[in-house]
């Protein structure tokens, strides 16, 4: 990370080799669609070279790069959210006609299996300490601190999404 | 089930904090020693345990090595443009030397007017700033300038006499008003909002036409001209003056059309007539009219952030429309324009599922690389591997 900070890029390769499939990972979860998650794949490795500096080694660089990437990516779904606003908003009806078509709802189906289905059902704050903690395997006080909240958060927000992802939870699939 | 709220053994939170390793090593003996003779403790480790299981399994993705190593070599070039790197530590000593020298003398000038009076015969512009608004203000015998970095902003601005000029800079535009309430908001150096509630204001924007704004309109969802006309008959009345053009050193205007001076109103300029136009007809199944005004909007503003959402927009209304043969051709010329568009994924995967296509096998063939590494995606796009032989 120092010498990513002092301008080497051979650094962020290095890094792009150790963490891409979990960048990925976190960002597809966050409900980033797929066609959009490689982008903003490439642009957390993109906002590492100007957060670089402040990487300070109190928490391994893979939860604060995950930290990023999840932040980074629920922008990135507000933003998407914020675009059927703006349409919305010049014509009241097309944010719901956008969201119920039922041929862009087939396209979101077919893309996204079970799992997947049932962690974006999960509210934001339990679907980032789940993804953390559970696919990433994040400590709970990693997780904390990538997320900038207190590790007993961590886990009561743990709690309550793996209650709604155990096998028969209301509202599940199986 | 759950393992606190609805669980019948007390133990059920200690079952969870061991299965989280927050559990002490002194108490697991005794913890295991419950779990053995328990059904419901035993019931909810196992539940607890599918759980992960199925998020490590299912939540890491299968990931392609081509994919990958595409993405890094994409990532390195991105990175190595100019401006991505880091200043190294000497050049930020440099760069932060020569702004202070720059703060020192702009403060030296500014010293040297000493009390001299900046806005003598004008009454400042009342601001009121929303939270983490980054704002400043600076003023002169003739202008007032408000310069808007981030945030909200109402701003109450009394008459200005003649020759008096009040300015709002925004990163991407400003605003000249004459005697009005309003407030604006700019997020990520763009301007995002324009509330006017009395008075008449200008709004500037790089790459667009000048747009007048009277007390009640709103931008970006402005009425339309004649609509605006109509509610406020100020507009089509004020004179050419009142919206002279300002210095266009900060914001050069790319796109601005020569302007007729007995044009009053350029409200007809506003370029989401079209847009708008396009999504009403949408909303009432007037499907071929809309797939032309999002045609009509991407002619006109080809440079607009807009344009994209029109290209996407009119392929959906052609393809609800039925119309196969022209959504085709909406959809090849999208992904033509925008290939790193937000919607080329949708965009290709109609297009995968009409099975057809004008675009030659190369453009195919790069358009879908970038999905190969998805299973799914892959298999979406069979159809159009297809029709190349692949």
């Amino acid at each position: 990370m120092a010498q990513l900070a002092a301008g080497n890029l051979s650094a962020l390769g290095a890094l792009h080799d150790r963490y891409y499939g979990s960048v990925l990972g976190v960002v597809v979860h966050a409900g980033v669609e797929r066609g959009d998650a490689d982008d903003v794949t490439q642009e957390v490795f993109l906002k590492l070279i100007a957060l670089a500096a402040r990487f300070d080694g109190r928490e391994s660089a893979r939860a604060w790069i995950l930290g990023i990437a999840w932040k980074m990516a629920l922008h990135r779904r507000r933003g998407g959210a914020r675009w059927l606003r703006m349409l919305g908003e010049v014509v009241a009806e097309v944010a719901s006609a956008a969201t119920t078509d039922p041929e862009r709802l087939a396209i979101v189906a077919e893309e996204a299996s079970s799992f997947e289905r049932r962690v974006a059902r999960l509210p934001a704050r339990m679907q980032a300490a789940f993804i953390l903690v559970e696919v990433q395997g994040l400590t709970g006080e990693e997780a904390a601190s990538a997320l900038g909240i207190p590790v007993a958060t961590v886990w009561t927000r743990l709690h309550h999404a793996r209650r709604k992802m155990m096998p028969g939870a209301a509202g599940g699939e199986r | 089930m759950t393992p606190r709220a609805h669980h019948p053994c007390p133990f059920a939170a200690e079952v969870e904090a061991a299965h989280d390793g927050r559990l002490g090593a002194p108490d697991l003996p005794r913890l295991d020693r419950h779990v053995a003779g328990c059904a419901a403790c035993l019931a909810l480790r196992a539940r607890l345990d599918a759980v992960r299981a199925e998020a490590r399994r299912e939540g890491n993705l299968a990931l392609d090595d081509l994919a990958r190593r595409r993405a890094r070599a994409d990532l390195l070039q991105r990175a190595a443009r100019p401006g991505r790197t880091p200043l190294p530590t000497w050049g930020r000593f440099a760069l932060g030397v020569a702004t202070a020298l720059a703060l020192l003398v702009v403060s030296a000038s500014v010293w040297r007017r000493g009390a001299r009076p900046l806005a003598r015969d004008h009454a400042l512009a009342h601001v009121e700033a929303s939270p983490g608004t980054r704002w400043s203000r600076g003023s002169s015998a003739r202008e007032e300038r408000i310069v808007l970095g981030e945030g909200i902003l109402l701003v109450e601005v009394p008459h200005q006499h003649l020759g008096h000029r009040f300015v709002v800079a925004l990163p991407d535009g400003e605003i000249e008003v004459r005697g009005t309430r309003f407030e604006v908001e700019v997020r990520a150096l763009h301007t995002r909002r324009l509330d006017v509630t009395d008075g008449v204001v200008a709004l500037r924007l790089e790459g667009r036409a000048e747009q007048l704004l009277a007390a009640g309109a709103r931008w970006p969802t402005a009425p339309a001209a004649g609509d605006l006309a109509a509610t406020h008959p100020r507009v089509r009345a004020l004179p050419a003056q009142a919206v002279v053009p300002v210095e266009r050193a900060r914001t050069p205007q790319r796109t601005r059309p020569a302007r007729d001076a007995q044009t009053a109103s350029v409200v007809a300029d506003e370029p989401v007539a079209p847009l708008a136009a396009g999504l009403r007809a949408l909303q009432r199944g007037d499907l071929s009219v809309a797939a032309e005004r999002f045609a009509d909007f991407e002619r006109a503003h080809p440079d607009d952030e807009r344009a994209e959402d029109a290209g996407y927009l009119r392929v959906v209304a052609l393809r609800r429309a039925g119309l196969t043969a022209e959504a085709g051709g909406a959809a090849e010329a999208y992904l033509r324009r925008y290939s790193h568009g937000a919607r080329r994924w949708e965009v290709l995967a109609g297009l995968a599922r009409v099975g057809a296509s004008n675009l030659s096998c190369a453009e195919l063939t790069t358009l879908a690389a970038e999905f190969e590494g998805d299973v799914a995606r892959r298999e979406a796009m069979r159809p159009l591997r297809a029709s190349c032989g692949r």
